[in-house]
């Protein structure tokens, strides 16, 4: 089990309810409270891993980190999912199990492909199970799409901006194109990549 | 600072850095230091712009701007039309980020002048530090000097599909929310292990001008030359193409700031400055490759892979045991492809990827940025980190399991003391952005002086001309493939 000792606090009083931070969390910790005359985005603290994303995108810069009082602990047992299954998903994914995906958190594809196997279906889901994503926020949005892709799952979009669905890898690009570019040298990458990551299904 | 050591970059108030009040020492301060000019090594024909004092280097590079300008069709911009000026983080670093700043800022007036357009903005994008741009455009006026039409745009920011010739890919949509964009760009060689002089000037279209599925297709899906084509194509897909007025790039290379230059054809533009890159920057990264010992110490306010020592990055030394210009080569040590294979000190894969330059022997961490994912550099060496830079990595959600591999000393002279120990090195070189050189011990001085000579014969006589050949760029006195 990984844990985090942050949180993330909006400051009330600078928050223009605009609602980047809702839009932007990895892991859809803040929603908007309307129970109240002003609506307020409000954080579920069973839910904020800390990544940040939210308090250095706030364009009043009304989030901040402060201390949990208990560290927040989360994660998985891969080990509950079946392993043949697990790496079945990797290798249609062109991954090795124990690959690293998440640079940040150093999450594994076979964490992944486990929480998948054990009901969690969307990059967001992935990310509050794992804690895949909840650093950089960056690099390994297509590994999880290529995931659940290959497990047969399809996802269209998120709820705010956190992703838009559509990637592109090297295996899939068009024979024309290959042809057209020599200079990027992309069949040659294409028989590198073959040679160092599984070669799919 | 010791006489003959050169002033490294000052300290950073930011958000990623220790308060530079809590930097203890400078690295450029220890004893018994030197120093060794890239000029001195390898003389050239190439003198960078003089920057005496920061008035006439800001005026020589409104001057060179205008020049550059002059050839774009800036008359295409109707009056009432929006720009949207863009640029990158990085050119905010280069060399204190005046010229850079002041190439931008004539930009706007030029456009404003010529066009008579008002409706200018700045769109400044982000690598994986999502305020550091705010934090740029904060320290140098820029919100005032834009009439309020400056801002950072990041990769989490609401997107824009655009359609390419593989696929759909997506773009900041503040990015391009105007009728015409300029790319304000540079061409310093900076991560070379990922773009390979290879279309170096178009790689922003899929980093900073661009949301995460992008960036992640180019750092996990397409390989490590092949990911060239995703900016690539997204320059050539109509979407840009209607809106591409021109590039304006600020030239920059080891020994300084060298000029500027704009173009409105960026596919031509990219050639010319991979040949001067490769003049440029060829020798003194295989200089660097030839040596085979040393103690590396971190003291610049950037990221590790993104600091600096005559110009050239940790990232590239990281990998200076392969030649990264060779494009026969697909992979380097370092690459995120490459770091996706080491859940452990081994590689998942056996006898296909090249080791870390096993050249470093001890990396120490004096003063650098969190925000960038790094546990894979202290997972592969021997790593010592400085005071309370520790406790900076120790809550970088980047950086979660960096200290479980690296070492806290409380200070920088008993960190190099200790480092000496066990490298079994006097060899030290310091990446801390001193202009125009670098801040060494002695026996690396010297080392890289006698090196400097056979290495630029090796260079001009064998790997130019293979470099060139790669690119499909004519050697001197020969014509192309």
């Amino acid at each position: 089990m990984n844990s985090v000792s942050k949180i993330a606090r909006i400051d009330l009083d600078n928050c223009n309810v605009c609602p980047t931070c809702i839009r932007v969390c990895p892991v859809e910790a803040i929603a908007l409270d309307k129970s109240e005359d002003k609506p307020a985005p409000v954080i579920d603290d069973h839910r904020c891993l800390a990544c940040t994303i939210c308090m250095t995108r706030c364009p009043e810069q009304a989030i901040h980190m402060i201390d949990r009082e208990e560290p927040l602990a989360f994660g998985i047992d891969a080990e509950q999912a079946d392993q043949e299954e697990v790496a079945q998903i990797c290798r249609a994914a062109h991954m090795h199990p124990e690959q690293i995906i998440c640079y940040c958190r150093r999450t594994q594809a076979r964490d992944v492909a486990a929480a998948i196997l054990l009901g969690y279906r969307s990059p967001e889901a992935l990310s509050l199970a794992t804690g895949i994503r909840t650093g950089c926020g960056v690099l390994c949005i297509t590994s999880i799409l290529r995931l659940l892709d290959a497990a047969g799952i399809g996802v269209e979009k998120a709820p705010g901006w956190q992703w838009y669905g559509k990637y592109v890898t090297i295996w899939q690009l068009p024979p024309e194109i290959l042809k057209k570019y020599p200079e990027y040298y992309l069949e040659d990458d294409l028989a590198a990549m073959n040679q160092i990551f599984p070669e799919g299904e | 600072m010791p006489e003959h050591t050169l002033q490294p970059t000052p300290a950073r108030a930011s958000y990623y850095n220790i308060s530079p009040d809590q930097l203890g020492m400078r690295a450029a301060d220890l004893p018994a230091l030197t120093s060794v000019k890239v000029s001195e090594l390898f003389p050239n024909r190439y003198r960078p712009v003089p920057c005496d004092s920061p008035e006439n280097l800001r005026q020589e590079i409104r001057r060179l701007t205008l020049v550059a300008l002059k050839k774009i069709n800036l008359e295409k911009i109707k009056p009432g039309d929006s720009v949207n000026i863009l640029a990158s983080h990085h050119g905010f670093s280069i060399y204190g980020g005046e010229a850079y700043v002041e190439m931008i800022k004539t930009i706007r007036d030029e456009v404003e002048r010529r066009s008579g357009t008002g409706d200018i903005r700045l769109r400044a994008g982000v690598g994986l530090r999502f305020r550091e741009t705010e934090e740029y455009i904060a320290k140098f006026g820029l919100k005032a000097y834009f009439k309020d039409k400056a801002k950072g745009i990041a990769p989490v920011d609401k997107g824009v599909a655009i359609d390419t010739a593989i696929g759909t890919l997506y773009g900041i949509a503040a990015a391009y929310n105007a009728r015409w964009i300029i790319h304000a760009h540079n061409n310093d060689i900076r991560e070379l292990h990922y773009h390979r002089q290879m279309g170096r000037l178009f790689k922003p279209f899929a980093m900073s001008y661009a949301t995460i599925e992008t960036r992640s297709s180019y750092h996990q899906c397409m390989g490590p030359r092949a990911a060239n084509l995703l900016p690539r194509m997204i320059y050539e897909s109509d979407f840009i193409q209607d809106k591409f007025l021109c590039s304006c790039m600020l030239q920059v290379g080891p020994v300084g700031i060298m000029g500027v230059d704009a173009s409105e054809d960026l596919v031509a533009q990219d050639r010319d400055f991979s040949r001067l890159n490769l003049e440029w920057y060829g020798k003194i990264i295989t200089l660097l490759s030839a040596i085979n010992s040393v103690i590396l110490i971190i003291d610049y306010p950037g990221p590790i892979p993104y600091t600096t020592a005559g110009g050239i990055l940790f990232g590239n030394f990281l990998n200076a045991n392969v030649d990264e210009f060779d494009l026969r080569k697909p992979f380097t040590a370092f690459t995120r492809y490459t770091d996706m294979l080491y859940p452990d000190v081994k590689p998942l894969v056996e006898n296909k990827l090249p080791p870390p330059n096993p050249a470093i022997k001890a990396l120490i961490l004096n003063y650098c940025s969190k925000g960038y994912p790094s546990t894979f550099f202290a997972q592969q060496i021997p790593t010592l980190i400085v005071g309370a830079q520790a406790d900076l990595f120790l809550n970088d959600e980047q950086n979660t399991r960096f200290m479980e591999f690296a070492i806290k000393v409380e200070q920088l002279a008993k960190a190099v003391a200790f480092a000496r120990k066990f490298a079994r090195t006097d060899n030290i070189l310091i990446f801390d952005g001193a202009a125009g050189g670098f801040n060494v011990s002695q026996s690396l001085a010297e080392e890289m002086r006698q090196l400097a000579p056979q290495i630029s014969q090796q260079v001009d006589q064998k790997l130019m001309p293979m470099w060139l050949r790669q690119r499909g760029i004519a050697p001197p006195g020969a014509r192309a493939d």
